[in-house]
């Protein structure tokens, strides 16, 4: 297949323009921007490997500054092989899952080299256990059969007999980790990279890692100094993860095998969501009507279930493998090649519609908390060099923030929401006087161990997220939210986004500036203020 | 206007001279601590300083010695705030003898030394009467009829020989007449039936004897266990029992209360009070031959005009719980007939008119005390007065709203009562409906009817115990009341006016309203939010207990057999186990509408033969799939924050311990149902009794005895009739999400209530991800 790919696109909204699509939590709106407003849209999808296996089978052979695979693989020894957990790619992608690919090709030659200890574990670190049947589809049904659940497993970082003090880091950060990975002779770890934020030493301290390990750069510090997080080398977050990484690799032969995707990350059906706006044709003006008349319509269990039901047609760009570092930076070259659009300059206002999916509510609900950790973290975020708004500039989102809830997922957030954002939403006041209780909940870790709940402290992680953007920003204003809701949250509500752009005028005056940030699908605007 | 008895001649004429009859004597005086006495007690001590002594006679009520009644009911009273300023109180206050005696007994249970105090008495003032329209018949009879006799015996016995003994009626002896109504014995009115006050009050004091027996029999008893299972039949035996007993008295009280007034209706009298104040002037008469006495027959008495001052009143008088209810808007209409005469008199006139009816030589025989004949007011022109009140002076609902009541359109007693009985009929239906309407959504609408409910049942009332004072078209002769205040002096005439003409919408509108309405604030609605609940931290040794399913969780043993059994059948024969479960709902929810107990017990058949180690490990998925998801976030954090206060938290439940054991992390004691098992499968049966009702509270008891617990400080949360028990056991209950009847016992007596509900966005039912294929 052979497509040809746009690069990413800044457009000046003049009269012509059609209104710009806006995510809108489990819906889609259209607003008309000011004219001289800028739009600025992702790069068309990257043309995908051909044959995703040979690739895969050539990167494990021909590592970066590593020996191959089949040359680490002995009879005997213990083998133990960590994959992302769900919270990505978003949307989850069609099958097979690149994650299934690369296992098959390891589990191949793990059998070829006649080992027998392996074990798979789901790095799914403090986010919930993974069902059955997500795992399932997340490895395929070859590799189900053959380990779950005795070999096939999520992590439990708070398990006492599956985790290890490793040691302290030079910068007095403590590492701890999956006992069964650090008493592996080799650990291998699969990842899919879908933006520069991930992978990695991001993978095997965070993914494998512990309350103890994590609260050491996932604290509202570190996060003020990580500008951005998609900006590896910018990032005290990432300085402080790739510390660990090291420190554990010193001490543990760790392979690393990275994919990237492309951003196709809607199916045909839903192309108006990847498409410009100036492009659309009439099938797809006809679909965008029929889809957000359809779902405003639908009951929220159905519309909630027909979304999450969607799956992306992510193609691998390529796979890397080998040592971390190396690897890893081959896959943010690749990634790059994919995501980065140049802006000049950055805008008194940024807009940017919040979907429906985030990496912390896969087949499950998107609460007011993460709504903020999207907006607020990870789109405000979501630039090289500097943001599109300038300090002190207002971010828009649109969503319709309704005060709703996982109970099963999410059961520390309902307390963090109704008790801790009614007494604050200072990050550094949360942190100081919440986080320690929250983490260490009996109750929180019973439901984390044995149900699917995030763990205790992980409503405050997204909290703190946000903690750069509350910093920076000089207001922020949800179009469309739940006022009783935003207000919690400690930010604005406004019913159109004319009234938003209003409102926003008293922060950066009548002659703003407005950058819209046309994403999902995700790419990563480089910016030069 | 025919005058039927002729006043004497009898030369008093400018020569009564109330203070100079009274100086230097001894008056004893009954009723001191009602309305009336204390007036009349405050009133000889300001005007008649020369009296010697006041003996009052004043029964010792359980915790209140008579002696303190007197210091506190009377003395103490507001009545007596500017005398008890004046320099010489002390010497007055001196003036003033307890003796301590009941009418109810013979002697009226004097001690020797006060009995032998009435020697010398001079005048007898006798007010004490019950003047409730609806005390039961026993007790009318005893003190308003026997009271005055034994009253007259001891003071034959002691030896007394009093200048005046004044008996104070009422005008209504007169009855259910029309027209004027002369100053005379009753009796002698022609065509009164002949009646032997005797044989009813011999009637009377078995009527209670009879009352009860018949109260007892089966199928009374049968009758009261009923209605007392409808109410709170989940909530177990004792409870029941309880209510039951409850009844049964109230059933005894209004019976006696009936009975009084159907045998004075039948006779003539509006009630019950009236009819033995009656009897109580033919019993007093046959002790002429012995006693000078005289029979003041007062009509209403309402707030003074004059003194002890201006609009004094005490308590809520006859007509005042129908202004007020009118006044909050919950009486649209009473019966009445617009042109009658309503007979009100200020109580100053009635002291002053006792005070005038002792001192006047020689002793007359009736007087009338009343407003009337000399000073009419119209039924009408009273309702215009306090519809005008009160729309100029309007009580405040909650929302700070003023209630501007409707003018009654005097439609008439029938149509009134059906009325009545039309809308007890459709509120009671409603409730019903309501009744088994879900929870919730329909709260507000039924405490509405609820309310209504009360109002009618109140109006109802009302108008059974005033509607033939409202009707009546008797018109009092008060020619005796103007002879005396000719007699009087100019002096006395201003010391003790006895025949003023009043200007009924002033005496209204600044006086008697503004004082009866003084303690107004907004009118609460029973609908009105309940308190919150908390957790109080510090209490030490206190229990925690939750009911779970409807209080925390928002499953029950239904939704978490049907899930279970999904789990564990092949997918397409859901659907049959669905039909199978919905064809044993209707007796299901019959069974549990009596009995939780019986419920559980034949609900958990079901489980027969279903193994024993797949049921926990479904129970553990169900934990995640349906009972979490339903969960009530607020319940959890509630029960975390007892834990943190250090309160010892058990969770009671009737579900089964595979279905709840997730929970179990959450509490310090779980107990719960557990089922027989043989050879590694379930029998259906229960091990032991389940918790449900009663049982629960004994549970709770013997568990707090057990860990040294204080229920007092604790807690317990539920959501059903059948938690009433436990909820009843504890210092603190609160009811989340309550079934009505529950709802309506919370509200009554103010408890907590909390609504709690799943999360957002979760479904009411989900079926098992993982079914069997």
């Amino acid at each position: 297949m052979t497509r040809s790919s746009r690069p990413g696109l800044v457009l000046e909204v003049d009269r012509r323009t059609p209104p710009v699509l806006f995510h809108n939590g489990e819906n889609f709106r259209l607003e008309r921007l000011p004219s001289g407003s800028r739009i600025v849209y992702p790069p068309e999808p990257l043309e995908a490997l051909k044959h995703p296996e040979d690739a895969i089978a050539r990167a494990v052979d021909n590592p970066h500054n590593a020996d191959p695979l089949r040359a680490k693989l002995r009879p005997g020894m213990k083998l133990t092989i960590a994959i992302d957990d769900i919270s990505l790619p978003l949307p989850q992608m069609q099958l097979p899952d690149a994650r299934q690919l690369v296992l098959e090709r390891v589990l191949t030659l793990a059998a070829e080299a006649g080992v027998d200890d392996v074990e798979l574990v789901v790095a799914n670190s403090l986010h919930r256990r993974m069902t059955e049947a997500e795992i399932r589809r997340m490895v395929g049904e070859r590799v189900f059969r053959s380990f779950w659940p005795d070999r096939l497993r999520n992590f439990d970082a708070e398990d006492p007999d599956d985790v290890v003090f490793v040691g302290t880091t030079e910068h007095g950060e403590e590492v701890e980790l999956c006992k069964r990975a650090f008493e592996s002779d080799l650990l291998i770890y699969v990842n899919i990279n879908l933006v520069a934020m991930d992978g990695g030493h991001k993978s095997v301290p965070v993914g494998l890692g512990t309350y103890r390990s994590i609260r050491h750069h996932h604290n509202v510090g570190t996060l003020l100094e990580s500008k951005s997080y998609m900006h590896p080398e910018r990032s005290a977050l990432h300085h402080s993860a790739s510390r660990m990484g090291k420190f554990l690799a010193d001490k543990l032969d760790i392979f690393t095998i990275e994919t990237t995707l492309n951003n196709a990350a809607f199916p045909s059906l839903y192309d108006f969501l990847s498409k410009r706006e100036l492009e659309w044709s009439l099938r797809d003006q006809a679909t965008y009507l029929a889809v957000t008349s359809g779902l405003k319509r639908l009951p929220d269990q159905m519309r909630h279930k027909l979304l999450h039901s969607i799956a992306s047609p992510y193609e691998l760009t390529g796979v890397n493998a080998g040592e971390t570092e190396a690897t890893h930076a081959k896959t943010l070259e690749n990634l790059h090649r994919q995501h980065v659009v140049q802006v000049e300059g950055q805008a008194d206002i940024m807009t940017c519609g919040v979907p429906y999916i985030g990496p912390y509510n896969v087949n499950s609900i998107m609460n007011p908390i993460l709504v903020v950790c999207m907006g607020l973290g990870y789109f405000f975020n979501l630039y090289r060099n500097a943001p599109l708004v300038r300090p002190g500039g207002v971010l828009i989102l649109t969503h319709p923030t309704p005060r709703a809830f996982h109970p099963v997922h999410h059961p520390s957030y309902i307390d963090f929401f109704d008790v801790v954002l009614a007494d604050s939403t200072d990050p550094k006041v949360i942190e100081q006087k919440y986080e320690k209780q929250f983490a260490e909940d009996e109750w929180y870790r019973h439901l984390y161990r044995t149900s699917y709940a995030y763990h205790g402290v992980h409503p405050f992680y997204m909290w703190y997220w946000a903690a750069h953007a509350m910093d920076y920003l000089g207001d922020v204003i949800f179009v469309g939210g739940d006022r009783a809701v935003v207000s919690r949250l400690g930010f604005r509500t406004a019913t159109t986004m004319a009234d938003a752009l209003e409102m926003a005028s008293e922060t950066v005056g009548r002659r703003a500036s407005i950058t819209h940030l046309h994403c999902p699908p995700l790419f990563l605007p480089e910016v030069t203020p | 206007m025919l005058i039927i008895y002729q006043l004497v001649d009898n030369g008093a004429g400018p020569e009564l001279h109330i203070r100079d009859a009274f100086a230097g004597s001894r008056v004893l005086v009954t009723g001191a601590s009602g309305f009336l006495g204390t007036a009349l007690v405050c009133k000889i001590l300001t005007s008649l300083p020369d009296v010697a002594e006041i003996l009052l006679v004043v029964r010792t009520k359980p915790g209140a010695p008579a002696a303190d009644r007197v210091q506190r009911r009377v003395l103490g009273s507001n009545a007596f705030e500017r005398l008890r300023e004046s320099s010489d109180w002390e010497s007055l206050a001196a003036k003033v003898t307890t003796l301590d005696g009941d009418l109810r007994e013979d002697r009226l249970g004097l001690s020797d030394d006060d009995f032998a105090r009435l020697t010398g008495i001079d005048y007898v003032i006798h007010s004490a009467a019950t003047v409730a329209f609806d005390a039961p018949v026993d007790e009318a009879f005893e003190t308003n009829l026997v009271g005055p006799q034994r009253l007259l015996d001891t003071l034959e016995a002691a030896g007394a020989h009093p200048k005046r003994i004044v008996h104070v009626s009422t005008a209504y002896v007169a009855g259910l007449v029309k027209g004027h109504v002369p100053e005379a014995p009753w009796m002698d009115t022609p065509g009164r039936p002949r009646l032997d006050w005797q044989a009813e009050l011999a009637s009377a004091r078995t009527t209670r004897s009879t009352v009860e027996a018949d109260s007892r029999t089966p199928e009374r008893a049968k009758e009261f266990e009923k209605k007392a299972r409808s109410e709170i039949g989940p909530a177990g035996a004792p409870a029941i029992a309880h209510r039951s007993e409850q009844l049964r008295r109230d059933f005894v009280s209004d019976r006696l209360i009936e009975m009084g007034r159907g045998r004075a209706q039948s006779l003539g009298w509006p009630d019950a009070y009236s009819f033995t104040k009656a009897l109580a002037e033919m019993a007093v008469s046959s002790y002429r031959d012995r006693f000078p006495i005289t029979i003041l027959r007062p009509s209403i008495i309402e707030s003074a005009l004059r003194e002890p001052f201006p609009g004094w009143v005490r308590g809520f008088r006859m007509a005042d719980p129908i202004i007020l209810a009118y006044g909050r808007g919950a009486l649209s209409e009473f019966p009445g007939i617009p042109d009658a005469v309503v007979d009100v008199v200020p109580v100053d006139q009635v002291v002053n008119g006792i005070l005038a009816a002792a001192a006047v030589e020689p002793a007359e025989r009736v007087i009338h005390v009343t407003t009337g004949a000399r000073t009419p007011m119209l039924y009408r022109d009273l309702v215009l007065h306090v519809h005008d009140y009160f729309h100029e002076h309007p009580y405040l609902d909650e929302d700070g709203q003023p209630i501007l009541p409707e003018m009654w359109t005097f439609p008439g007693r029938r149509s009134v009562e059906r009325k009545l009985r039309l809308a007890t009929k459709g509120l009671n239906l409603a409730k019903r409906v309501l009744d088994h309407a879900p929870r919730g959504k329909f709260d507000a609408r039924a405490d509405r009817v609820d309310e209504l409910l009360g109002e009618v049942d109140q109006a109802d009332t009302y108008a059974k115990l005033y509607g033939g004072y409202a009707e009546s078209e008797a018109v009092f002769d008060d020619e005796r009341i103007r002879v005396l205040h000719d007699a009087l002096d100019e002096t006395e005439r201003e010391m003790f006016p006895i025949a003023e003409s009043i200007d009924w919408r002033a005496y209204l509108h600044d006086l008697h309203l503004p004082e009866i309405t003084r303690r107004r604030g907004t009118v609460r609605r029973r609908s009105r939010p309940s308190p919150k609940s908390e957790v109080k931290t510090g209490a030490q040794n206190a229990i925690a207990v939750f009911d779970l399913e409807g209080t925390i969780l928002g499953t029950n043993v239904v939704d978490s057999y049907l899930w279970l059994r999904l789990a564990a059948s092949p997918r397409h024969e859901w659907s049959k186990r669905v039909l199978d479960l919905a064809r044993g709902v209707p007796s299901m929810l019959a069974a549990e509408r009596r009995d939780r107990g019986e419920f559980l017990r034949k609900f958990y058949r079901r489980y027969d033969g279903a193994p024993v180690d797949e049921m926990f490990e479904l129970g553990a998925e169900a934990f995640s799939e349906l009972i979490l998801p339903r969960s009530f976030p607020a319940g959890l954090r509630r029960v975390r924050e007892h834990r943190a206060a250090g309160h010892r938290v058990v969770f009671l439940t009737g579900a089964l311990d595979f279905t709840i054991a997730s929970l179990a992390p959450l509490a310090d004691i779980v107990a719960c149902a557990r089922l027989r098992t043989e050879g590694g499968r379930y029998t259906g049966e229960l091990e032991e009794v389940p918790y449900a009702g009663d049982a629960r509270a004994s549970y709770l008891r013997r568990l707090a005895k057990e860990l040294g617990a204080d229920l007092s400080q604790s807690y317990a949360y539920g959501d059903a009739i059948s938690d009433l028990p436990m909820l009843e056991a504890v210092g603190h209950p609160v009811a989340v999400n309550p079934d009505p009847r529950l709802r309506r016992i919370a509200r009554d007596r103010r408890w907590p209530m909390e609504r709690w509900s799943p999360s957002e966005g979760t479904s009411r039912f989900t079926t098992p991800e993982k079914a069997f294929t």
